[in-house]
């Protein structure tokens, strides 16, 4: 076991690597770089036994991945916002083909207006597309979900999204644990997947469906996607008792007691944190919960976590123009209904679109705005300069 | 005349399609298939692309292929082979052939990217490209492989209008791989001596198969030989190959026929054209087929 | 929702079903978790959206349709090269008897009529006929006859030995009447006889006459046998007898049946007229053959008229073929069209044809099969070489066009035989187009005529 500093791009690589994916294609794009530069070290070193496909494009990136899968090999690959739209058909098809791909998105906004920076923008588009959505807050979170994420998807067949943000993770130096690749295998074993494509035992795959048979192949994706909760339940703990980290596929800090209760998923997590400490050195009843798998969505946690509070704000660091931010909906659907979801105020909050910095002081005009009794029926938008 | 030899015996006798296959009757496009696949045998992995071909081999859940077929994304079939090439290679599986087959919508224009890069980083399989001239599959579109002044949904406007038929043996000769051809179903023997110096050199190989379209062409349904030879013979096109970008071999140079006369019985599919214009036409085609002849005789680098 | 330990991912079955039977999902465990074929396209039956339907009918070349003796030329030529030098041998003499005498003295009409005329050069088949005439060869097997009848031959021309030659392997008693010393009369002497080598010729009689047919020479009629005479002992006189320079056949009457049947042969335009001689070779053959195939039919009972419509070549009343009329005897179908096949059915617009070369394994078989020193090895070589050039008119060949062709894999090819397939044969016919021997008929199918 070492412990190494790295960036949050280097964690991912090394997740590929100590999964040991055979096959990977990328495509760089900034704040993804260093993932694609990384891996093609660890191919060229030999310490990773992959392919390195050096794609034209992230379309091409995806169509390669789906067919290196569907010929039996694990393949990986991460990219960022446009790169991530780009390749959008196929992240419908690649969970529609039920193909175990791992892929990391570094969270990055949405052109135009042209930018670089972090939000989450980037998967309001790829929440539907079927695929399994996790959220690290933390580099060493990301490295873990990446092996988590190929025991997860290689048990239900669906594809898995490892999210970080982009320059707060991916740029950003934190020490990280690197396990004995040998642990790693007792816990991850090699792909076998039952259907691949070999001339031993032809296959076609994914001829034309037609209405007589769609909905059904459809309800039996709807079906792996329920099962996803307890098999993610499972491996998170089974990670936890072999390595002694788990993340849960929500945290709930200080939450039991708490009357507001702070909601959001990456490393803007990190500074809630910090605030919630603060606040609750100073007598001041505020929590915290984490959401780290946004599909399937842990509806039963996040209930749960919420049921004592007196009022939620979810702090989203995306829009969805016309609607507001993917967490407040989910966390609004999800208690819709519940006990004491009538007189719970859940509030949205809008905050570091465009890699705008969260500050600790960016949360207390949130708490402070939260507990002025606004709106609850639009976003609100925090430290908009006009 | 010099005639290609038809070697009897020469066409494996093994089928890898079944009968039952959702073609057209007198479909060209199912014929080279059927004669592609003859030729590299049962140990073939196809990936297919959409277009007609991914209708012919049939719905869910049934299949005409009797080797692997991965059906994919429009415009994927060379990036899918790509991967497909990758994953067989880590599993040792280097014997394994990738066929990446697509139409002329597939290949000269929504997969050009992914053709282009798989073609630049010579990746050891062959792209077939199946050559109806036009989106079939969708009805009859033009594409950047459909003559000037063919009729189409697209073309409906009298004349011809101003963009040529890309030359992609061109575009992937230019690309320096090992092997780049033009073959034609109307002659088969030509077409499976191409697939196999294909499949023996390694990198990645080209084969440009052209497949007239009785239905799309508005002709009935056993003309689809005759025109694919006529095509052949009044150079629209031509029998030729290019190895390693540089040296180019004509494989069959027959007495020719003016153009006119190759379009003369497809009076639905030509439109009306004036003098000028089909002398445009013919110029063009003469132009191709000279640069064709000129570097035939070049010397190879 | 179901409960989480219902769940599991399935392998799908290894291999496809085969079978034309529809794939029925019921279960939800019935569908494969992810879109993989379960079965093969068997299920989708396409011979149901035919309208036409190709089938393969065997059908006359215009050599055959114009060889006056009723060869069967293609049939030959494309045994020899197949290898088959005996058959094709025993084929040449089923139908020609003489054909060491035709293939050196004949007319041609053959080549005249050949379809490769129109291509670049007719094919030398008097070449073949020749070379093939010394090789190895078993007579038709004809069935055997209650009555046998004696039957006299007045005089030894092609088409008095044809005649006899038939009659005898009809089982009937020949006897020749020759007035000459020797058999042959102006084949040895006349204008053409420079054309025929003496020992050919007597080589050729021997075949025909040794052990089979009772020669009596020096007998001139009126002379040495009187026509009463032969009428007395013979049912059947054929000859130069009841005119001078007019082949007849006689059927003495035996005094059983009246006038009007009493030499009945055919009705209509074909009686039994004396014909004017000289004939050419193969048309004297040709009249001598008819003459004797038809009258054996009345005798054994058949009716003529519709033996004939059974027996002729090309539509032509005046050519028969014996094959044809042992398949009839035999009670076999005959599965042949007698529609001649022109240039444009061949379609060579279209398609190119092979140059053969001989192989040097073919002439040396063909050598160890010859029975006389007639032919040399380069005559062998030529031969080989004339045959490759025949375009196998109506005759398939095995040039695997349809089966190469066919889009739908709907055409199976097992042992040099095609079978198409109609569960899936889908009426494109370009089987029919690309075939260069015009073999492939279309009809319309039955069920869009109702």
């Amino acid at each position: 076991m070492e412990r190494i500093i790295m960036n949050g791009n280097s964690a991912a690589a090394y997740g590929a690597m100590l999964s040991r994916v055979q096959v990977t294609a990328a495509y760089p794009i900034s704040p993804q770089t260093g993932i694609v530069e990384q891996l093609a070290d660890f191919v060229a070193s030999g310490q990773l036994g992959a392919k390195f496909i050096m794609s034209e494009s992230e379309h091409s990136v995806m169509a390669s991945l789906i067919a290196a899968s569907e010929a039996g090999a694990r393949v990986f690959t991460a990219t960022s916002s446009q790169g991530l739209a780009l390749m959008h058909e196929l992240l419908h098809w690649a969970a529609g083909a039920r193909l175990p791909i791992v892929m990391v998105n570094v969270n990055r906004a949405m052109s135009a207006p042209w930018t670089m920076y972090c939000d989450q923008s980037d998967i309001v588009a790829e929440r539907d597309t079927g695929w399994l959505h996790v959220y690290c807050e933390e580099n060493q979170e990301t490295l873990d979900a990446i092996i988590q994420g190929y025991k997860v998807a290689e048990q239900v067949m669906l594809p898995v999204l490892v999210n970080m943000d982009g320059f707060y993770n991916s740029y950003t130096t934190e020490p990280v644990i690197i396990d004995e690749i040998e642990k790693i295998d007792g816990y991850l074993p090699p792909y076998d997947p039952p259907v691949k494509l070999d001339p031993q035992e032809p296959h076609t795959l994914h001829g034309g469906t037609g209405p007589h048979l769609f909905m059904e192949m459809r309800y039996k994706m709807w079906q792996a996607m329920e099962h996803a909760l307890t098999v993610a339940r499972e491996a998170d703990d089974e990670f936890g008792r072999i390595f002694g980290r788990s993340y849960g596929l929500t945290e709930a800090y200080c939450c039991q007691d708490a009357d507001l209760v702070l909601v959001s998923a990456g490393s803007m997590v990190g500074t809630l944190k910090e605030v919630v400490d603060d606040y609750r050195s100073r007598g001041e009843k505020v929590g915290l919960l984490k959401i780290r798998y946004l599909r399937p969505f842990p509806t039963q946690e996040v209930c749960q976590a919420l049921a004592s509070a007196k009022q939620v704000a979810v702090i989203d660091r995306n829009v969805s123009v016309g609607m507001g931010g993917v967490f407040w909906q989910e966390v609004r659907s999800a208690l819709y209904g519940s006990d004491g979801a009538a007189n719970k105020p859940v509030l949205g909050f809008l905050a570091g679109i465009g890699g705008r910095d969260v500050t600790p002081e960016s949360v207390d005009k949130i708490i402070e705005m939260a507990r002025s009794n606004p709106p609850q029926d639009v976003p609100i938008w925090v430290e908009l300069k006009v | 005349m010099n005639e290609p030899v038809q070697l009897l015996d020469s066409v494996p006798e093994q089928e890898l399609l079944s009968p039952g296959l959702y073609s057209c009757p007198g479909c060209m496009a199912a014929l080279a298939m059927r004669l592609v696949l003859k030729e590299m045998g049962p140990n073939t992995i196809i990936a297919l692309t959409t277009g007609c071909w991914a209708v012919i081999d049939g719905p869910f859940p049934y299949t005409a292929s009797k080797v692997p077929l991965l059906h994919g994304a429009f415009g994927t079939a060379a990036s899918m082979a790509r991967g497909l090439r990758a994953s067989l290679d880590v599993q040792g599986k280097e014997k394994v052939q990738v066929l990446a087959w697509g139409g002329d919508g597939a290949t000269f224009d929504i997969g050009m990217t992914a053709l282009s890069a798989a073609a630049a980083y010579n990746e050891d399989i062959l792209y077939v490209c199946y050559d109806n001239e036009a989106y079939m599959n969708t009805g009859g579109q033009r594409s950047t492989a459909t003559l000037p002044g063919v009729q189409t949904t697209t073309t409906t406007e009298s004349g011809l209008t101003g963009v040529r038929k890309k030359n992609i043996v061109e575009i992937m000769a230019s690309h320096n791989i090992p092997f780049a051809a033009t073959a034609s179903v109307g002659y088969p023997h030509d077409l499976l001596k191409k697939v196999q110096q294909a499949i023996s050199l390694k990198g990645f190989k080209f084969i440009h198969v052209h497949t007239p379209c009785p239905t799309g062409w508005r002709l009935p349904p056993n003309e689809g030989i005759r025109i694919a030879r006529l095509a052949v013979r009044a150079r629209v096109h031509p029998l030729y190959h290019v190895l390693n970008g540089q040296q180019y071999v004509i494989d069959f140079d027959p007495e020719t026929i003016p153009v006119k006369e190759y379009f003369s019985t497809q009076r639905r599919r030509l439109k009306p054209l004036s003098e000028k214009e089909m002398a445009w036409l013919q110029k063009d085609v003469d132009r191709r087929w000279q640069m064709v002849v000129n570097r035939s005789k070049e010397a190879a680098l | 929702m179901r409960k989480d330990d219902e769940f599991q991912i399935q392998r799908p079955r290894a291999k496809l079903i085969q079978s034309q039977q529809q794939i029925v999902l019921e279960k939800l465990d019935d569908y494969p978790y992810k879109s993989v074929a379960l079965g093969s396209t068997r299920s989708n039956l396409t011979g149901l959206w035919r309208y036409w339907r190709p089938y393969y009918q065997t059908k006359r070349a215009p050599c055959d349709a114009h060889c006056p003796v009723g060869n069967h030329v293609v049939d030959f030529i494309q045994t020899l090269l197949d290898g088959h030098w005996e058959n094709a041998a025993n084929i040449l003499r089923a139908e020609n008897p003489l054909p060491a005498i035709t293939g050196r003295l004949c007319h041609r009409p053959c080549e005249i009529n050949c379809n490769r005329r129109q291509y670049d050069e007719r094919i030398a088949i008097h070449s073949i006929e020749t070379v093939l005439a010394e090789v190895q060869s078993k007579a038709l097997d004809f069935p055997p006859i209650g009555q046998p009848r004696a039957v006299a031959v007045v005089g030894s021309g092609p088409a008095e030995l044809a005649f006899a030659h038939f009659m005898a392997s009809l089982h009937h008693q020949v006897t020749i009447f020759e007035a000459e010393e020797a058999l042959a009369g102006s084949l040895r002497h006349g204008p053409r006889a420079r054309h025929l080598a003496t020992d050919v010729l007597d080589a050729e009689i021997e075949r025909i006459v040794s052990g089979r047919i009772k020669v009596r020479c020096n007998q001139k009629l009126d002379q040495d046998v009187t026509l009463q005479e032969l009428e007395r002992d013979y049912d059947a006189i054929f000859g130069v007898v009841e005119m001078p320079e007019h082949l007849s056949l006689i059927i003495p009457d035996k005094g059983t049946e009246n006038e009007s049947q009493a030499n009945p042969l055919l009705a209509g335009d074909a009686q039994n007229e004396p014909v004017k001689t000289p004939l050419r070779v193969s048309e004297a053959i040709g009249y001598a053959k008819w003459a004797a195939l038809l009258l054996d039919a009345e005798w054994r009972g058949l009716n003529p008229q519709d033996t004939l419509a059974h027996i002729q070549v090309g539509g032509n009343n005046r050519i028969v073929s014996a094959m044809k009329y042992l398949a009839l005897l035999k009670g076999q179908a005959i599965q042949r069209s007698e529609q001649i096949v022109s240039y444009d059915m061949l379609h060579l617009e279209l398609l190119d044809q092979p140059a053969l070369s001989a192989e040097p394994s073919l002439i040396d078989q063909a050598q160890s099969l010859l029975t006389t020193g007639f032919v040399s090895r380069d005559d062998i070589q030529y031969v080989i070489q004339e045959a490759g050039r025949c375009f196998s008119c109506g005759r398939c060949n095995n040039c695997d066009n349809c089966w190469i062709y066919c889009p739908d894999a709907a055409i199976n090819r097992k042992e040099g035989h095609y079978q198409i397939d109609y569960d899936y044969c889908k009426g494109c016919t370009l089987c029919a187009a690309v075939c260069p021997r015009g073999v492939i008929s279309i009809i319309e199918e039955e069920k869009w005529s109702e």
